[in-house]
């Protein structure tokens, strides 16, 4: 008997609502960008700033070292040692280097592809699709910032033999990786959703986060602006204002700290906002 | 009859463009043929169910939700787009993975369902190759399974035959109608009218934006009055024949096949009047009937019909 006799009986159950719907981009997202060519290459010269403050955490530790300690600044205090990590040129620039080699594609390759109308004949919402792009991004970042910032907390546990750590130091050391992991993984998915072409989208953050602080370090002495205004348009800058506000360190008043988590916040969340109006749906 | 899609002035332009009109449409089980000329706005339609473009007007609804505000409803839904949309340096199975992982089932059925997937379009043997070393009619049969993959109750396919080879369209065919008979919904577009006449006799012409005719081709035929219906029949006396049914006033005009003796093209006005006069002379004057054919019942005759003059 033809379908149109027999009838058709509807599904009448409840629609399965799983987990976090990102979760498979992210797990992709993960698995393609560590088979990349190049990857333990990166990831090898990204490990760099931790053995360098490891053995520094290590010297402040041992009373023979204490001399060298006394000699560098900025292994003058855990905060400093910490602060010194997290905040220098090196590790940032990794991290701008992370987030255009994981996610510098993210998005691009999707409209390069045309694959949105495949990905989103899925049970998957703009947001999953977002969030799951921003998560894989985010674990190369955090991968290189904050877990190496937990485990010289924890070198710094095993080698004093004491658990007594500064609840500021553990509360700065947790919270300040997120501020470049947010700003680089949502500028990087904000540009990369703005092309077709992943080079295109890997230079243009790049080039943004370049020229955003050759930008702040033109000083024009009498003018409208003095260097520390400028200070905010670079995103180097705010990193670093914001560090100092976490850390205590800088002689910046506390208000410059917090001015500069909102401009990240802004950035973070003007690319996001792009991002989220640049993919999916046709609408 | 359960109805799975229902449209209800259901429009969407781009800017100043139009892609469809005040569609008021609906669609039941089975294998439903949607047609039209390029650019008819069939893509558009089917986006629109697919829940991949925002209606402009009017609405949509898919087993009774909005499928543009209903991402869970894909669960029921498998959408076979006319683009591509295959990342090209991911094989065909890593693709069907991926793709059946989005919709949350355990890793042990993701890779079942892309085995079976894979066996139904046949690319088994091919599945761990790179997607852009396929051919397109490849291509096709992936996109195909991409759809499927998930067991969906509700099908669509935009243009799903394009490119694909003669033997492959017959088994895919064959394919769409064990689907169909398994009780799920198809919504099969195509411009090519014996791709579709094939698989189903459930039309859904649209052209310029516009509904032009839904329901089955004999059907529809039979409500274009603006044209007779034509019909040859080849019998042993033609001319003793077609004096006859001169006198029938449902028929139109009789030609004689100037080379085939014996076959007369007759022109119809009220086809199921003229049978009935038809059968009376044949039983009467004991005529020996050998053939007899309606050559405009078909699906690209319907479809010039509808279309004609407002291309």
């Amino acid at each position: 008997m033809e379908i149109r006799k027999t009838g058709y009986i509807p599904w009448q159950g409840t629609l399965r609502e799983s987990g976090w719907r990102g979760w498979p981009i992210f797990k992709h997202g993960v698995a393609t960008v560590f088979q990349r060519k190049k990857a333990k290459l990166l990831f090898a010269f990204a490990s760099l700033p931790f053995l360098i403050f490891a053995v520094a955490v290590y010297a402040s530790l041992r009373p023979e070292l204490r001399m060298m300690t006394r000699m560098v600044k900025e292994l003058g205090s855990d905060l400093a040692i910490f602060h010194s990590f997290y905040t220098n040129n090196f590790l940032l620039f990794t991290l701008v280097i992370l987030a255009l080699f994981s996610g510098g594609d993210a998005v691009a390759l999707d409209r390069k592809h045309n694959a949105f109308p495949l990905l989103f004949a899925r049970p998957l919402s703009r947001f999953d699709y977002l969030t799951g792009k921003l998560s894989y991004i985010l674990f190369y970042l955090l991968l290189f910032s904050l877990v190496p910032g937990i485990l010289l907390l924890t070198i710094k546990v095993v080698f004093s033999g004491s658990l007594s750590l500064s609840p500021r130091l553990v509360l700065a050391a947790l919270t300040y990786p997120l501020a470049p992991a947010l700003l680089f993984g949502s500028l990087t998915l904000g540009f990369s959703a703005v092309t077709k072409n992943e080079h295109v989208a890997k230079v243009s953050i790049f080039g943004f986060y370049v020229a955003s602080d050759i930008l702040s370090n033109i000083v024009l002495p009498g003018r409208i602006f003095t260097r520390s205004n400028l200070g905010f348009l670079s995103l180097q800058q705010n990193l670093k204002r914001f560090g100092n506000l976490l850390f205590g360190f800088g002689d910046e008043t506390a208000g410059k700290g917090i001015i500069a988590i909102l401009i990240i916040l802004f950035w973070s969340g003007l690319a996001l906002w792009i991002t989220y109006r640049r993919v999916g749906k046709e609408g | 009859m359960t109805t799975i899609i229902e449209t209800e002035g259901l429009s969407k332009w781009y800017g100043p463009v139009l892609g469809v009109t005040d569609l008021r449409i609906l669609v039941e089980p089975g294998i439903t043929g949607l047609l039209g000329p390029n650019g008819a706005g069939k893509s558009t339609f089917l986006k629109l169910v697919a829940g991949q473009l925002k209606p402009s007007a009017g609405r949509v609804s898919v087993f009774g939700e909005n499928p543009w505000t209903t991402p869970e409803l894909f669960r029921k839904i498998g959408y076979c787009p006319e683009a591509q949309g295959l990342y090209a340096d991911l094989t065909a199975r890593e693709s069907l993975l991926f793709l059946l992982r989005l919709h949350g089932y355990r890793e042990g059925e993701v890779e079942s369902r892309t085995l079976e997937a894979l066996e139904a379009v046949g690319l088994v043997d091919r599945a761990d190759r790179r997607v852009e070393t396929y051919s397109f009619g490849m291509r096709q049969r992936l996109k195909i399974a991409l759809a499927l993959a998930h067991d969906p109750d509700l099908l669509l396919f935009d243009e799903p035959l394009n490119g694909v080879d003669p033997l492959w369209r017959i088994r895919l065919t064959a394919l769409f109608e064990s689907l169909a008979s398994r009780g799920k919904t198809l919504l099969v577009s195509s411009h090519i009218l014996p791709e579709v006449e094939a698989m189903t006799r459930q039309i859904l012409l649209i052209h310029q934006g516009k509904v032009f005719a839904q329901g089955e081709i004999p059907a529809i035929r039979e409500l274009i009055d603006t044209h007779p219906h034509r019909v040859s029949l080849r019998v042993d006396r033609p001319r003793e024949m077609a004096k006859l049914l001169l006198e029938s006033s449902s028929l139109e005009g009789v030609h004689f096949h100037p080379k085939q003796e014996g076959l007369l093209h007759l022109t119809v006005t009220n086809r199921e009047k003229f049978y009935a006069f038809l059968l009376e002379v044949v039983v009467r004057n004991g005529f020996n009937v050998e053939e007899m054919v309606s050559t405009d019942d078909n699906l690209q005759s319907v479809f010039d019909y509808l279309v004609e003059g407002k291309r």
